[in-house]
């Protein structure tokens, strides 16, 4: 099967990405260097090519009705420009996406599932969307691309190139702006653990945004990079540390669920939470420089084993090996732990999440 | 160090050769290039025996994790404290102060199952 390929894929080539396969694209991993790009998103600002990522409109007078029958967050009452985080359950509670949904206007949305999910959740969208009548689900992948900006520098550049004033931006708003006559949207969002913004335009202007940002000092960033970056923010990753087996309550995203609404889901949720989990996702940082912890690793306590790793990483801000476990006890901020680092019995200490926070 | 005064093997090992019986071992640069920044090395310890072809220890980039190989057998004498510190240093100087360890040779003609350098280039340029 050949892999699919992004607008950029040329500007990938020449800049001697290295590329991978990522859920069927071909995306670069790294440029320079993993290290590297990490600093200059946490010191300057990098820009990542994120058009794998899924973009699928939702239109029609029942469009806010539609998606708050079907995610755990609130989008009937959140206003045009504005986005949310919100997860995409079963009816038995499990997670089938987690996305970021921006409201455009009043019967219009945006939602931003993953790359992997992509598929799926259309199916289940438009499963869903027959009950009813002039609602469209619009699949938008192919027209659209979207690159993020991110990094304390991305304000600064990000007015240069929209000559707008983005400094009252607030997080998770978004606008339509124009890029050097391109019409594209600007939002305040990202995976980083920095300030940052995603911008989405058509296909064929996304080269001429890719250069403009080149041209203004951005530096190319991989998928290498952007896993690390997330990781140290605390961010989770579908399909890693939450999948269809998992419910939001046990990998702590309670907060984007709200369970004064109806919604696909929540009477399963709503008796999870009545009987309290049986696991949760911890946060894990690794005591000495003696291995780095990987997904899937096993993880004891006292000598019991009591989960695993989901995601696991070296964090380059902190200089130490960090994981996200989903683990069968309580533990408090602080306690000690063991990951099974390919035989070794490496001990760890459960951390506050996220890892890391931003400078201001 | 003068790469043509080293030899390599499969795993992308490189070893001085000259007629002392202690040889410093390390990865070659096109190893360092595949692995991307090295952020823990893994080694055994001095009076550890090694094995020619066999694990030694273990090579971390922020991606992965990567099996050592000893391209020699005999006894490590000495291994790289720096690497402890300063991993990157396999990155910015694979052949000089990115060594990984010293090995006393228990047999020198397991030196004739290593590649030149002209041999070792036409094996990695075959893997493009």
């Amino acid at each position: 099967m050949s892999l699919s390929v992004t607008a950029l894929h040329s500007a990938h080539a020449n800049l001697r990405g290295r590329m991978i396969d990522f859920n069927g694209w071909s995306m670069p991993v790294q440029y320079e260097g993993i290290m590297a790009e990490h600093r200059v998103v946490r010191e300057g600002c990098g820009i990542f090519d994120v058009s794998h990522m899924g973009r699928i409109r939702i239109d029609g007078a029942d469009a806010p009705e539609f998606l708050n029958m079907l995610l755990t967050n609130e989008f009937a009452s959140m206003k045009p420009g504005l986005a949310r985080y919100s997860l995409l359950c079963r009816e038995d509670g499990g997670i089938i996406d987690d996305m970021v949904i921006f409201r455009l206007g009043s019967a219009e949305y945006l939602a931003i599932p993953n790359a992997g999910s992509y598929e799926k959740v259309l199916t289940w969208l438009n499963k869903w969307a027959v009950d009813f009548q002039g609602l469209s689900v619009v699949p938008l992948r192919d027209e659209t691309s979207m690159i993020a900006v991110q990094g304390p520098r991305s304000e600064q550049i990000m007015e240069r190139l929209t000559g707008l004033d983005l400094n009252g931006m607030r997080r998770f708003s978004h606008t339509q702006v124009s890029i050097f006559g391109r019409n594209v949207l600007v939002a305040r969002t990202g995976y980083t653990g920095e300030d940052g913004f995603e911008v989405i335009s058509e296909s064929g202007d996304a080269m001429a945004i890719w250069e403009a940002l080149m041209g203004e000092g951005c530096v190319p960033c991989g998928l290498g990079s952007r896993d690390t970056l997330r990781l140290e923010a605390g961010l989770l990753l579908y399909g890693s540390d939450m999948d269809e087996s998992i419910n939001p309550l046990e990998v702590g995203l309670t907060k984007f669920i709200n369970f004064n609404k109806d919604f696909v889901g929540v009477e399963a949720l709503r008796a999870q939470e009545t009987a309290g989990v049986q696991r949760h996702l911890y946060g894990l940082c690794v005591d000495k420089k003696e291995g780095i912890p990987r997904a899937h690793q096993e993880v004891y306590s006292n000598g019991e084993l009591i989960g695993e790793t989901t995601s696991g990483t070296f964090a380059p801000s902190l200089g130490i090996g960090i994981a996200l476990a989903l683990l069968s006890s309580d533990f408090e901020v602080g306690a000690t732990v063991e990951v099974d680092i390919r035989g070794k019995r490496v001990s760890s200490t459960i951390s506050q999440l996220p890892f890391y926070v931003k400078k201001d | 160090m003068d790469s043509t005064a080293l030899k390599y093997s499969k795993e992308h090992e490189w070893i001085s050769v000259d007629d002392r019986d202690v040889h410093t071992v390390g990865i070659t640069n096109y190893a360092q290039a595949e692995l991307g920044d090295v952020v823990f090395v893994a080694l055994p310890e001095v009076g550890a025996e090694v094995v020619q072809f066999s694990q030694m220890g273990e090579i971390e980039s922020v991606k992965a994790v990567s099996d050592l190989f000893s391209p020699v057998s005999g006894v490590v004498v000495e291994v790289n404290e720096a690497l402890a510190d300063h991993p990157e240093l396999v990155n910015q100087d694979p052949l000089g102060e990115g060594w990984l360890l010293k090995v006393r040779l228990s047999d020198a003609n397991e030196l004739d199952a290593l590649m030149t350098e002209d041999e070792y280039e036409e094996m990695t340029e075959g893997l493009h």
